[in-house]
């Protein structure tokens, strides 16, 4: 008896279909991801029965079955993975501290074999996490010099988790 | 029985959620960079497990915000405040730094997304007076990081195990991190001298996370005699 009324084909061209609706870039990329295929050993059978039969590599394409996983694991990589690092190194940047210079030390040189002496602030606050965008090498500057990373809160991500998780049973063809 | 339109409404109800698609057009142009982000808050995790606080500095002064570098750059630019830890252990000094670029045995410069290096060399190279590029016997560990929604490339592994021939052999630990895996590249790792293939390494697979900060913890004990 099947759990589903649709094939996995169909499952897996409706997900494309609709992620390309929101946006042809991120479904090119899942598709790429589906296209690369995956390896297989393979086995000839020896003509001489004495001998061992020859196992060799082959690419294959994935079933679809397979794909919609593939697709399921890039889609959990920005919804669920992407906010975790976030908060994970916003987790691990709160818990250090920030260096201020105390310049007590008057002798101090920059580059000498002495640390630069500091007091530390801020441990176990929140720090402003930012990535460049604007490099410095870059000619061309438009739009937003940095990117900060904010965090996500843990119930957002885990409905995203829970929501891949249903899909995944979803598209279980397994025993059928 | 699950029909089209069960599927139909699950599919919509994970692409339109705040954390949906609208997030992988925020993040999709920092994806690595995030990802490098999250690597160098394990170093920080690995440095504070062994009892020190590591300190967060800036190029320019007191990193606030703590900048990360769009593209491999220099140790002593100071064309914005570049963030970067500091600390000691066992009257040792250390610095992490991210998308700093070495000057290779052979001469060519090279880039580590994530690394952990002598603190008295970079304090050398960011001197007024001796501005330079770390030589490679500055650094201890170098971490390549890559975020891939799908298998990783295989010519990445290559790449990164060119870049580590070329480190000399100050380098106690190398390894290349991803979300991701590759059963190929595994296999390529494997040899002596080569880096450790820290893949899966995701807050989703806690394990793999111990292991990459308890390499740390076990190299930089043993190196300080702590």
């Amino acid at each position: 008896m099947s759990r589903n009324s649709y094939t996995a084909q169909q499952a897996l061209d409706l997900l494309l279909t609709k992620l390309r609706a929101q946006n042809d870039l991120f479904a090119t990329s899942v598709q790429a991801a589906i296209d690369a295929g995956k390896d297989v050993s393979e086995e000839e059978p020896a003509t001489d029965r004495r001998k061992k039969p020859r196992v060799y590599r082959r690419t294959v394409r994935f079933t679809h079955e397979e794909a919609l996983q593939v697709a399921f694991d890039a889609l959990q990589a920005y919804f669920v993975e992407q906010p975790l690092f976030i908060n994970d190194a916003a987790d691990n940047f709160s818990k250090a501290a920030l260096g201020r210079p105390t310049h007590a030390q008057a002798e101090w040189m920059p580059g000498g074999d002495e640390r630069e002496p500091v007091v530390l602030e801020q441990q176990g606050q929140e720090k402003q996490l930012e990535i460049e965008l604007h490099t410095e090498t870059q000619v061309t500057r438009e739009g937003d010099e940095t990117f900060v990373l904010k965090r996500q809160s843990k119930q957002s991500i885990e409905e995203q988790r829970q929501q891949i998780q249903t899909l995944r049973a979803l598209t279980d063809f397994s025993g059928e | 029985m699950a029909t089209l339109q069960d599927l139909e409404n699950a599919i919509d109800a994970l692409l339109n959620h705040p954390l949906g698609v609208s997030q992988y057009q925020l993040v999709q142009r920092v994806e690595e960079k995030a990802y490098e982000a999250y690597v160098f808050g394990l170093c920080l995790r690995a440095v504070r497990e062994l009892g020190v606080t590591p300190i967060l500095r800036g190029n320019t002064g007191i990193p606030t915000p703590f900048v990360f570098r769009g593209a491999p750059g220099q140790i002593h630019s100071r064309g914005r405040n570049y963030g970067y830890a500091e600390f000691t252990l066992n009257g040792q000094d250390f610095e992490i730094q991210a998308g700093v670029e070495f000057k290779g045995t052979s001469g060519m410069t090279h880039e580590l997304d994530v690394c952990i290096m002598r603190g008295p060399d970079a304090r050398a190279c960011r001197n007024p007076q001796s501005l330079d590029d770390p030589a490679s016997a500055s650094l201890i560990c170098g971490w390549e990081c890559k975020f891939y929604a799908g298998n990783l490339d295989k010519g990445l592994g290559r790449a990164f195990v060119g870049l580590i021939d070329d480190m000399g052999s100050n380098l106690r630990l190398s390894g290349m991190c991803s979300n991701s895996s590759h059963p190929q590249l595994r296999k390529y790792f494997q040899p002596d001298r080569r880096p450790y293939p820290h893949f899966r390494l995701t807050p989703l697979e806690t394990s793999n996370e111990d292991i990459f900060v308890n390499q740390i913890k076990g190299e930089l004990k043993k190196m300080t005699g702590a």
